[in-house]
């Protein structure tokens, strides 16, 4: 057969902007015209696959609904069901409307302006509305995932993301994540890690209401009921602890501070000199932390040292755990007492506490045993203390960051921020997206970020905040909405509140590719080229690997639409701030490790040049932009040193105090501002107690809950038409999902059209019927939220956004809503 | 002499149906055609359900009933045992969609090429569809563009958890003859018989 | 195993289960209709020396049957690729035989027609073998639908048989009509062979129901469909009840009180039954599941 020679036939290597996480790709073009995508065979992190969304990105770039040009909106009206009457204009012109609006707000009071962004990929871009003076995040960030999740990651080993260790893992068990099986860190080498961990045979145990594609291939599958599943952690660790005496003392005592005394306050016992106390019990007396003469570390006990009733952290932990026994967690959480003492023992058999391993030449401890967790488990109204909980399954089993355990993952190239904190313990890294925000009354931002000291930003929290300014004590009125890849009306709770809070601004610009139903509302939009048109280097949660791959333009931009980052530069220099800006992006990029790649203040770079700048501040000269072009990526896999323990040397928290002590500071700067905060979610240790959706509910008895499937994880497939056929035919998303008893129970056949009513709202959808199902619950995947569908089921209506359903500790909101199912009659047809 | 033929193993899949949608990318299948796909099977009452994910293709049979049934000579199998259909004579009397036990074959509308996936053609589906004639039957080729080149079809390449294997079935020491014979490799409905080239293994 | 409930899933839906094969309906019943009913009436206008029962016989297939075919077709300008593989085919040899047929047919018509250049002995010949081609334009689509593996219900040597009948059915009926129709004395025999062949097809539409059992769970389910499902109305009522049993009834009428108008009717019935028959049988082609799919457990009960 004749080879097919022709320079209009190429493939180009880039990264996948699918989901946020950037696997490697291999494009297609053929007389310029993308036409396949594959998995890069040369990069480590994906390994040639490709999950369902990264092989149809094409139709992301060739969608008909792209923005093709800027336009304005020439009918005032807005609303559903309103035409915008969108008329084309010129970049010129476009961008002098956009001056017109944000200069006199940057001259006056930043605050006026508000941004929701949502492009992971150029996460530097996040830093823009700071840069301007805008606070504020009118968007999803974690609030349904993992704004739980990552605060606890980064307090305990300075980790962003966590996932247990595919290599060395043999027990293996998930609690409300998909990792390895349909969503999360990097799903396409995820899922091939797994397969070949499970063949190898390693186990697995699913805890989830839902049997997911992990359920559906683990070895077991344990149903739950929704958003309890830190009752489940605590009887688990109460069996582990109290009953099998299965943890790892050692490590307890060596690695972490489960010695280290703690007073009646919650805090450390300190010593005259300011250093935490732990009990040696063969000394019979306190000493500091890191006293050499220390003989032995006492875990538990009860002890007086100078007068003061203290007790080492971990015994605070036992006294709580006496109270969680597995039949009183059994009763909220509706697993079988006898299920989480065979687990608990099982567990703690297979950590193999005490063994260790030789990797790469070095000495690990080996504990192949460990909980993987995620949104399902932790995004609720104490998702703090569901994460901490989850979290400390593994450091009882000494499992934290050595093979086999649970391994934190970075958030980017930066790694792991590993500096020595106080009393020996690694120093916390809550804030791994945006820096600190010191306090303030009343706050600046809208999301109240000053009064959430280790949080993540909660946007929810801005839509109620617009809404009812007294309420927060908002000192100016917001006048501008900037939308940056982000669709706030769609991916935020209670979208009726979304739109009310949209009416109030003046004006609305949105930076998106594709019009959705937050652009609808825009008065003007600028149009960014798609992924496959534009340039970045990129690195985002990693799970096994490390280094830079490039996203490229893989053909030119195809209609007249400009790079987002050059947007944003454009307005910066327009508005009067590039020197600012220009300072952030030195930060954020990288480029101050080397003098000549740091941006001059006042100077406008193209996109090419800041990546350029990017590539060779992370390697050196030779790796520029063009080698990227060339060759790809940089991403190679992480060794033993930069994966196992990389802090070694440095204990983590057993007990969270950093938090306990976060939240006394936060309730003393409250006082005297007569302003009511609950301080109540900042908790050292976790224990039961029952949330705003617990317990017995006869108008909403069941739990409604939604999921990801691998089509449409962290995604934006779901206007992708091959992608929502695909989903209307399958198993766990041709409708909202029903065990049979409930939907027997509640009138409802398998296709029937019914409504899912809960306090806050009510939506439409198709009965799909399923033994795969938790009877107390209602299952409903984000693929039938919407476009394309008779009865599009938007879940984020039956949530709320207010505060009593927020984590006022990590910002994480209740994603499970009390509902009521009833087949829907159609009224008014006469 | 070479038989193609796949095996899949129901074990590591996870149904996350990157084969339907390489399938679709590699060969631009119109609306409606799933020359790849992936079914869920459920059994059992809750909590004791089993849910199995079963990926499914063209088997490219030995003794194809689709084959025998077609009037046209369009339906045909090659020396390597890969079962085609020659678009340029078939003339879209779907005898072979009654004959096919395994629902593998799907009827192109004409309609269907002119409004593609989004009511108006795409740059793609131009580049995409010169493939295609409408008023004819479609099915899964096994990537013979790819195979007669050397490559893998786009379904096994693109899967993360290596769930389909494919290979050379005459050769006992390809990778699917081993797989077939150390775990027991089942045909799909052998009842039929069909003597499909494809096999699955639990 | 009781069939009762059937999980029969739509087009593209991705749940195992039984898929109902959508393509073939009404044109292919049509077709398979007018074929058996044309060829029908040519051999039993012939045995009885009805030139006008044979030309309209002929006329059924060459117009009405072409015609659905040509409808259906994808492409229907690549008609004549059909001849190619009469080896295997049966779709190749029923379209073989009805060009065949046609030819021969219209030599055998052509004394009819006058056309006193053909020989007489040419002719006869002729219709000698136009009987013989229309025998398999009657029961080649019952092998067809024999051949297709993937739908078994019809996977049974019943089908040609069934075929055969009815198109001998509907062939006499048709001729009784014709001969009424020209005010010709009616033949007591072609009365009692009509309901001879009433009786004989009730038997066999009960045989492809009744050994459905002994089959695979495809067939079952299938039958299930007819029997107890959303076809029932149709299958039971229509073509059963009224396509046979109101026929039966009729002609009885007819014979006893010579009434042309009772042997319309029954001829209307007949046609009607014999019509639905073949498409409810079409309608409830179930393809099996992908991996067999083990009754109660999973099964939902659709339709009924
Ligand atoms: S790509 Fe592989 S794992 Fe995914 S559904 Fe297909 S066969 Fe299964
Ligand atoms: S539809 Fe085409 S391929 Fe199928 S049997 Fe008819 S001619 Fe052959
Ligand atoms: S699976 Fe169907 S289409 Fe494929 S060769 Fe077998 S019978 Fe033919
Ligand atoms: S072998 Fe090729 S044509 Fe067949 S299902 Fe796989 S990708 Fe599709």
């Amino acid at each position: 057969m004749k080879a097919r020679v022709s320079t209009s036939d190429r493939w180009v290597q880039s990264v996948c902007k699918m989901c946020l996480h950037g696997c490697g790709i291999r494009v297609h073009v053929e007389n310029g015209i993308v036409t396949k995508i594959e998995g890069d065979p040369t990069n480590p992190d994906n390994l040639g696959k490709l999950c369902p969304k990264g092989n149809i990105g094409m139709l992301r770039l060739y969608d008909p609904k792209r923005v093709k040009a800027p336009m304005v909106r020439t009918n005032p009206k807005k609303g559903p069901g309103e035409d915008p009457r969108w008329k084309e204009i010129s970049w010129d012109e476009a961008m002098e409307l956009v001056e017109k609006r944000l200069k006199p707000i940057r001259e006056t009071d930043p605050r006026k302006l508000v941004v929701a962004s949502g492009d992971f990929q150029r996460i530097f871009n996040w830093a823009w509305p700071a840069a301007f003076g805008s606070p504020h995040f009118f968007s999803t960030v974690g609030q349904y995932c993992g704004a739980a999740y990552h605060p606890i990651n980064g307090i305990t080993d300075t980790s962003f993301a966590a996932v247990n260790d595919y290599e060395h893992c043999k027990y293996w068990l998930q609690v409300g994540a998909g990792d390895g099986f349909s969503s999360h860190l990097h799903l396409s080498g995820s899922a091939k890690r797994m397969a070949d961990a499970r063949m190898n045979g390693m186990r697995v145990v699913t805890v989830e209401p839902r049997m997911s594609p992990a359920a559906a291939k683990a070895d077991e599958w344990v149903p739950i009921r929704p958003g309890t599943d830190r009752a489940f952690a605590l009887g688990l660790m109460h069996s582990m602890v109290l009953e099998h005496k299965l943890y790892d003392a050692e490590f307890l005592r060596q690695r972490t501070n489960a010695p280290y005394l703690i007073g009646s306050g919650g805090t450390y016992v300190l010593s005259p000199e300011g250093k935490a106390m732990v009990w040696d019990s063969v000394a019979g007396k306190a000493r500091e932390w890191d006293d050499p003469d220390i003989a032995e570390l006492a875990l538990e006990g009860r002890y007086d040292v100078d007068g003061v009733a203290c007790a080492p952290g971990f015994q605070l932990f036992v006294d709580i755990l006496e109270t969680h026994s597995p039949e009183r967690m059994e009763e909220v959480c509706t697993v079988p007492a006898a299920t989480m003492r065979r687990l608990a023992y099982e567990l703690g058999e297979a950590a193999r506490i005490g063994e260790t391993i030789e990797i790469e030449g070095k000495e690990y401890p080996y504990r192949p045993a460990a909980v993987n967790y995620y949104r399902g488990a932790i995004a609720h109204k104490d998702g703090g203390q569901d994460s901490m909980a989850l979290k400390m399954v593994n450091t009882l089993l000494g499992n934290i960051d050595v093979p086999g355990g649970h391994l934190g993952v970075p958030l980017d190239l930066r790694g792991f921020f590993i500096e020595p904190g106080e009393h020996g313990m690694l120093k916390p890294q809550p804030h791994i997206l945006h820096p600190p925000v010191p306090f303030k009354f009343p706050a600046d931002s809208l999301q109240m970020m000053e009064w959430f000291p280790l949080g993540m930003d909660a946007g929810h929290v801005a839509v109620d905040a617009i809404l009812n300014p007294e309420r927060y004590r908002l000192d100016y009125t917001p006048e501008v909405l900037l939308t940056y890849h982000s669709n706030p009306v769609w991916n935020m709770p209670a979208p009726d509140k979304v739109r009310r809070a949209l009416e109030k601004f003046e004006y609305i610009i949105s930076i998106d590719v594709v019009v959705n139903p937050t652009t609808e509302w825009a008065d003007l939009i600028l149009p960014d080229h798609t992924y496959l048109e534009s340039t970045v280097a990129v690195s985002l949660e990693p799970p096994v690997v490390k280094g830079l791959a490039l996203r490229q333009a893989v053909v030119p931009p195809i209609y007249n639409t400009r790079d987002a980052t050059e947007i944003l530069i454009d307005i910066a220099d327009r508005c009067g701030f590039l020197d600012v800006w220009n300072g952030f992006l030195s930060l954020l990029l990288g480029l101050t490790v080397r003098e000549d790649l740091v941006l001059a203040p006042d100077q406008k770079y193209s996109n090419e040049e800041l990546i350029d700048r990017m590539c060779r501040a992370a390697y050196d000269d030779t790796h520029d932009l063009e080698w990227f072009r060339a060759n790809g990526h940089m991403v190679t896999k992480r060794n033993a040193a930069e994966t196992y323990l990389p802090y070694d040397g440095l204990r983590i928290p057993f007990y969270y105090e950093t938090i306990k002590a976060a939240g006394d500071q936060l309730k003393a700067q409250f006082e005297g501002t007569g302003y009511d905060w609950d301080t109540s979610a900042y908790v050292a240790l976790p224990a039961w107690c029952d949330g705003p959706i617990h317990g017995e509910n006869p108008d909403y008895p069941l739990y409604a809950i939604t999921f990801k499937t691998a089509e449409t994880n962290f995604a934006e497939t779901m206007s992708i038409p091959v992608i929502s056929e695909l989903t209307k035919g399958a198993a766990q998303t041709r409708g909202v999902l029903l065990n049979p008893r409930t939907a027997q129970r509640c009138g409802v056949a398998d296709g029937d059209p019914i409504e899912i009513v809960s306090r806050f709202g009510r939506v439409e959808g198709t009965a799909a019927l399923t033994e795969g199902l938790h009877p107390d619950v209602v299952a409903v995947a984000n693929a039938i939220t919407g476009n394309g569908r008779k009865l599009g089921t938007h879940f984020n209506t039956l949530l709320p956004s207010e505060l009593e359903y927020t984590d006022v500790f990590s910002g994480a909101l209740e994603s499970v809503a009390r509902v009521q199912v009833r087949k829907l009659v159609k009224e008014g047809v006469a | 002499m070479t038989r193609w033929g796949m095996v899949i193993d129901l074990a590591r899949c996870i149904g996350c149906n990157a084969c339907t949608v390489a399938c679709k990318t590699e060969n631009g299948t119109p609306p409606d055609h799933y020359w790849a796909r992936v079914y869920t099977e459920e059994r059992g009452t809750f909590p004791n359900t089993k849910i199995t994910y079963v990926p499914a293709l063209c088997n490219h049979c030995q003794d194809a009933p689709c084959v025998t049934v077609c009037p046209t000579g369009a339906s045909h199998q090659r020396n390597d045992g890969i079962v085609l259909i020659d678009r340029d004579k078939c003339i879209g009397c779907r005898a072979c969609m009654m004959a096919c036990p395994y629902n593998n074959r799907f009827f192109l509308r004409k309609r269907a090429l002119k409004t593609g996936y989004y009511g108006e053609r795409t740059a793609y589906e131009d580049a995409k569809w010169k493939w295609f004639i409408g008023g004819t039957v479609t099915k899964c080729t096994f990537c013979v563009h790819r195979v007669d080149k050397g490559l893998e079809p786009a379904c096994v390449v693109t899967c993360p958890t290596e769930a389909r294997v494919f290979g050379d079935l005459e050769d006992p020491d390809s990778k699917p003859s081993v797989m077939i014979r150390k775990r027991n490799g089942k045909q799909p409905l052998p009842e039929m018989g069909t003597n499909p080239s494809v096999y699955y293994v639990e | 195993m009781s069939a009762t409930n059937v999980v029969v899933i739509g087009r593209n839906q991705f749940t195992m289960g039984y898929r109902r094969q959508g393509e073939w309906s009404w044109l292919i019943t049509t077709a398979f209709f007018l074929g058996n009913v044309g060829a029908g009436l040519f051999l039993i206008s012939y045995f009885n020396g009805l030139y006008l029962g044979a030309g309209i016989g002929l006329l059924i297939v060459g117009v009405g049957k072409s015609t659905a075919h040509l409808l259906y077709l994808g492409r229907p300008e690549r008609f004549l690729r059909v001849i190619v593989r009469w080896r295997t085919s049966w779709i190749s040899r029923g379209l073989i035989a009805m060009g065949l047929f046609l030819v021969f047919g219209v030599v055998y018509l052509a004394r009819y027609l006058q056309a006193s250049f053909v020989p007489h002995g040419v002719t006869a010949g002729f219709g000698v073998a136009a009987a013989i081609v229309a025998v398999v334009v009657m029961v080649y689509d019952g092998f067809v639908l024999k051949a297709s593996r993937g739908t078994p219900l019809w996977d049974t040597y019943l089908m040609p048989v069934l075929a055969l009948f009815y198109a001998l059915l509907g062939g006499t009926t048709l001729t009784l009509v014709v001969e009424a129709g020209l005010g010709a004395t009616r033949h007591a025999q072609l009365e009692w062979l009509e309901i001879a062949l009433l009786a004989l097809n009730a038997v066999l539409v009960g045989l492809v129901i009744f050994t459905a059992q002994a089959r695979q769970a495809a067939v079952q389910a299938a039958v299930s469909l007819l029997t107890r499902g959303p076809l029932t109305r149709l299958f039971l009522g229509v073509a059963v009840g009224l396509g046979i049993g109101g026929t039966l009834a009729l002609v009885g009428v007819s014979i006893a009180t010579g009434s042309v108008v009772a042997l319309a009717i029954a001829a209307a019935t007949d046609l009607c039954g014999h019509f639905f028959v073949f498409f409810s049988l079409l309608r409830v082609g179930l393809h099996p599941p992908l991996r067999p799919v083990s009754e109660p457990e999973l099964a939902e009960a659709v339709g009924a």
